[in-house]
C-alpha cells in the first residue's frame, strides 16, 4: 500500500481502492450472500398463515360489497341475479328496514371473524419470529425429477467438455506448433469469426440444420430415408443430442483459444530435442507438450464445463418446449413462472456450488495454481 | 509433410467446415423468398428480408436497449479493471491472492447465477429487475476481462520507468496522466472493445436480470423459439459481415506491424 502512495500519490490510491471496493462489495459479495441467505429461507406455501392471508382477502372484499350495498341501496337487474359490478350509480331504491339490519349484522359478523384472524395472524407471526429462520429444506426439497434433471445437465455439460477437449488439442497443436506463420494467421482468422459472431446467431444457424424443412431432414429425403410426401420426417428438436451438438459447436472454441494461447510459448526446439532423442510422437505430447499446457487445458476445461452447464439460451432454443426442461430452464420457472425465489436460489446456488466443485477438482488433477489460470 | 501431418490437416479442414457449416446456411437462407428461412426449400433469390429490418420496431427497439446497457457497462468495467489491475500489481502479500481470486470469480460464475443474485440483492432496495439491474450483473463479470488485460500490460512495465520520473520530481498525478496511462491506452482501448462485444452478445446474465424489457439477444431468443422468418437470418448476415470484416482488418493490422 504504501508503494502505491508513493507512485499514484494517496488521492489516486484512494480513488483506485474506492472502486476495487465497490464493485467487490456491492456487484460480487454481497449479491452472492443475499442470493444465499435467500436460498436458506424455506417459505411455507399452504400453510396456516398463508391461509389466514387468503382468508383475509376474501373477508376484507365481502365487507366492502356489503358496505357498499348498504350506502347504495339493492343492486337492481331484471334477472334478479346480484352482480356486485352492475350496481354502477343506478340504484334501485332503497333496503326496507330488514334487510338492512340483516346487512348490518351481517358486516359485524365479518368484522368479528377479521379481528380474529388478524390475532392469529399475529400470533403466528410471532411464534415464527421466534424460530431459527433458516434450514436447507430449499435444497433437500428438491424433487426426483428436478434430482434427476441436474444430473443429466451435468452428465451433459462433462461430455461436453470432453468432447471440447479431444477435438480441441489437434486443433490447437496444429496452429502452435504444426504451421507455418501465413497457414496460422489464417486459421487463427477462420477459428475467430464463429468466436466472435454474437452467441444466439450462431445458435439461431443451427435451426437451418434442425427445422423441419432443414438440412438433415433433406438429406434423409433425398437418401430415401425420410419423406416429405409421405409426411414422414424427424423432429430433431425432440432429441437431447440436439441440444448435445449445439452446446458443443457454442462453446467449443473456449477451448480452443487457451489452448492455443499456452501451447504457443512452448519452444519448438524442445519438441526437437525430444525427437532428436528418439522419442516417439505420444511420448513427445504425454511428456513434453502437454505438461507445458496444463494451465491452457484446464482454464479451457472450466470455461466450457461451466458455460455449458449454465447455458440457458441452448436448450431453450433449441428444445422448444418438446424436450424436458433442462436445470436452467427449472431455475427460470422458480424466478419468474412460480415465484419462488427461495427455492429459485437454492437451485441456482448449487449450480454454482457444482462449478466451484469442477474448478477445485480441475486445478487438483493437472496441478494448477489460481495465479495461473487466466494469463 | 509426414503422414500424421496429412491426417492432421483433414482433420483441421473438417473442424473449419463444421464451425462454418450452419454459419453459411443461415446466411443463404437470408436470400431465399421461403418463410421459415429454409436453404434445401429453395424458392426464389431476394434481398427483400433486409429492407424488413427496418420495419420491425420491436426489434430496433430491443436494439437500443443493447447499446443503452453498453454505454454504460463499458466504462464501468474499464474504470473497475483498471483500478483492480493497478492495485493487484503494486500489492503483496496473501491478501492480494484473496483479492484476486474474488475478483476473477465472476468470470468462472455461470452467468445466470449472476444475473439471479443481482436482482435477488436489489430487490431488498426495491428496484426492479430492468435495464439498471442488467447493467450491474453484465459489469460484475465483465470487468474481470478488462482487468487482466491491463494487467498483463502492467506486468509488462519497467518498474523504474514510473521510480525515475518520481526521481526527477513528477507528481504522482503528472506520472499517471503522462507516464502510466499513456502506456495503458492500448490495453484500455482494447479492453473497451472486448466489454462492448460481450456486453452486447451477452445473453444468459441479461435474460435474468432484465424483468419485463428486451435486449437485441433476448429478443432473437425470443423469436427463434417461435416461428422465426428470414429477418433474422438477415440481422445474422449483418452481424457475420462485420465481424469478418473487423477480423481481417485486425489480423491485416498485426501483421502489417511485424
Amino acid at each position: 500500500m504504501k508503494q502505491l502512495i508513493e507512485i499514484y500519490g494517496w488521492p489516486l490510491t484512494t480513488f483506485f481502492s474506492v472502486c476495487v471496493a465497490l464493485w467487490l462489495t456491492f456487484l460480487i459479495v454481497a449479491p452472492q450472500f443475499f442470493m444465499i441467505e435467500l436460498s436458506l429461507r424455506f417459505e411455507e406455501r399452504g400453510d396456516r398463515l398463508t391461509k389466514i392471508v387468503n382468508d383475509l382477502d376474501v373477508l376484507y372484499r365481502d365487507k366492502g360489497t356489503k358496505k357498499y350495498d348498504l350506502v347504495n341501496g339493492p343492486a337492481c337487474n331484471s334477472t334478479g341475479m346480484v352482480n356486485p359490478m352492475m350496481t354502477g350509480d343506478s340504484s334501485c331504491g332503497e333496503f326496507g328496514e330488514e334487510d338492512k339490519l340483516r346487512l348490518e349484522q351481517q358486516v359485524h359478523e365479518i368484522e368479528d371473524k377479521i379481528q380474529s384472524l388478524l390475532v392469529e395472524e399475529q400470533n403466528l407471526k410471532a411464534a415464527k419470529a421466534q424460530q431459527f429462520p433458516y434450514s436447507a429444506r430449499n435444497y433437500t426439497s428438491m424433487t426426483g425429477l428436478h434430482a434427476w434433471t441436474l444430473t443429466k445437465t451435468i452428465a451433459f455439460a462433462l461430455i461436453v467438455t470432453l468432447i471440447a477437449l479431444a477435438v480441441c488439442y489437434p486443433v490447437a497443436y496444429a496452429l502452435a506448433l504444426r504451421s507455418g506463420p501465413i497457414k496460422t494467421v489464417i486459421l487463427f482468422t477462420a477459428l475467430f469469426v464463429p468466436y466472435a459472431v454474437n452467441e444466439l446467431m450462431r445458435i439461431y444457424a443451427w435451426l437451418m440444420v434442425f427445422d423441419l424443412h432443414g438440412l438433415l431432414n433433406t438429406l434423409l429425403d433425398l437418401a430415401g430415408f425420410a419423406s416429405f410426401a409421405r409426411d414422414e420426417v424427424i423432429i430433431w428438436y425432440r432429441f437431447p443430442g440436439a441440444v448435445l451438438v449445439v452446446l458443443v459447436y457454442t462453446y467449443i472454441l473456449f477451448m480452443v483459444f487457451p489452448i492455443y494461447n499456452t501451447m504457443a510459448t512452448l519452444d519448438p526446439n524442445q519438441v526437437e530435442a525430444a525427437r532428436d532423442l528418439g522419442a516417439k510422437t505420444w511420448r513427445i505430447h504425454w511428456r513434453v507438450i502437454i505438461p507445458h499446457t496444463r494451465p491452457g487445458i484446464a482454464v479451457g476445461c472450466i470455461m466450457t464445463f461451466m458455460l455449458a452447464a449454465g447455458s440457458f439460451s441452448v436448450p431453450y432454443i433449441i428444445t422448444r418446449g418438446l424436450q424436458p426442461k433442462w436445470f436452467t430452464q427449472l431455475i427460470y420457472d422458480k424466478f419468474f413462472e412460480s415465484s419462488n425465489w427461495n427455492q429459485g436460489s437454492a437451485y441456482s446456488f448449487t449450480l454454482l456450488l457444482i462449478c466451484i466443485v469442477f474448478i477445485f477438482a480441475v486445478m487438483a488433477i493437472f496441478g494448477v495454481k489460481l495465479r495461473q489460470l487466466a494469463r | 509433410m509426414d503422414r500424421g501431418d496429412a491426417l492432421l490437416n483433414i482433420f483441421i479442414g473438417m473442424f473449419v467446415m463444421f464451425m462454418f457449416l450452419p454459419l453459411v446456411l443461415m446466411i443463404l437462407a437470408a436470400f431465399n423468398s421461403v418463410s421459415p428461412p429454409s436453404v434445401t426449400n429453395w424458392q426464389e433469390l431476394t434481398l427483400a428480408w433486409f429492407p424488413r429490418l427496418l420495419a420491425e420496431d420491436r426489434l430496433i427497439g430491443c436494439l437500443q436497449n443493447s447499446f443503452r446497457i453498453a454505454i454504460f457497462v463499458v466504462p464501468a468495467s474499464v474504470l473497475l479493471g483498471l483500478s483492480a489491475a493497478i492495485l493487484l500489481t503494486r500489492l503483496e502479500g496473501w491478501a492480494t491472492n484473496v483479492l484476486y481470486a474474488f475478483l476473477i470469480s465472476p468470470m468462472l460464475t455461470p452467468g445466470i447465477v449472476l444475473g439471479i443474485a443481482t436482482i435477488v440483492f436489489w430487490r431488498n432496495f426495491s428496484v426492479g429487475a430492468d435495464l439498471y439491474t442488467t447493467i450491474l450483473a453484465q459489469t460484475t463479470f465483465i470487468a474481470s476481462f478488462p482487468m487482466l488485460i491491463i494487467m498483463a500490460r502492467l506486468q509488462r512495465k519497467n518498474r523504474s520507468q514510473e521510480e525515475a520520473a518520481l526521481d526527477l520530481g513528477a507528481s504522482p498525478f503528472f506520472l499517471f496522466r503522462r507516464v502510466t496511462f499513456p502506456f495503458l491506452l492500448p490495453a484500455i482501448l482494447s479492453s473497451a472493445a472486448l466489454a462492448f462485444l460481450m456486453s452486447f452478445e451477452n445473453y444468459n446474465t441479461t435474460v435474468f436480470s432484465i424483468g419485463g424489457s428486451c435486449t437485441l439477444t433476448t429478443e432473437i431468443a425470443a423469436q427463434a423459439r417461435k416461428a422465426h422468418t428470414p429477418v433474422i437470418n438477415a440481422l445474422g448476415v449483418i452481424f457475420v459481415t462485420v465481424t469478418v470484416l473487423f477480423s481481417v482488418i485486425y489480423t491485416l493490422r498485426k501483421q502489417w506491424e511485424k
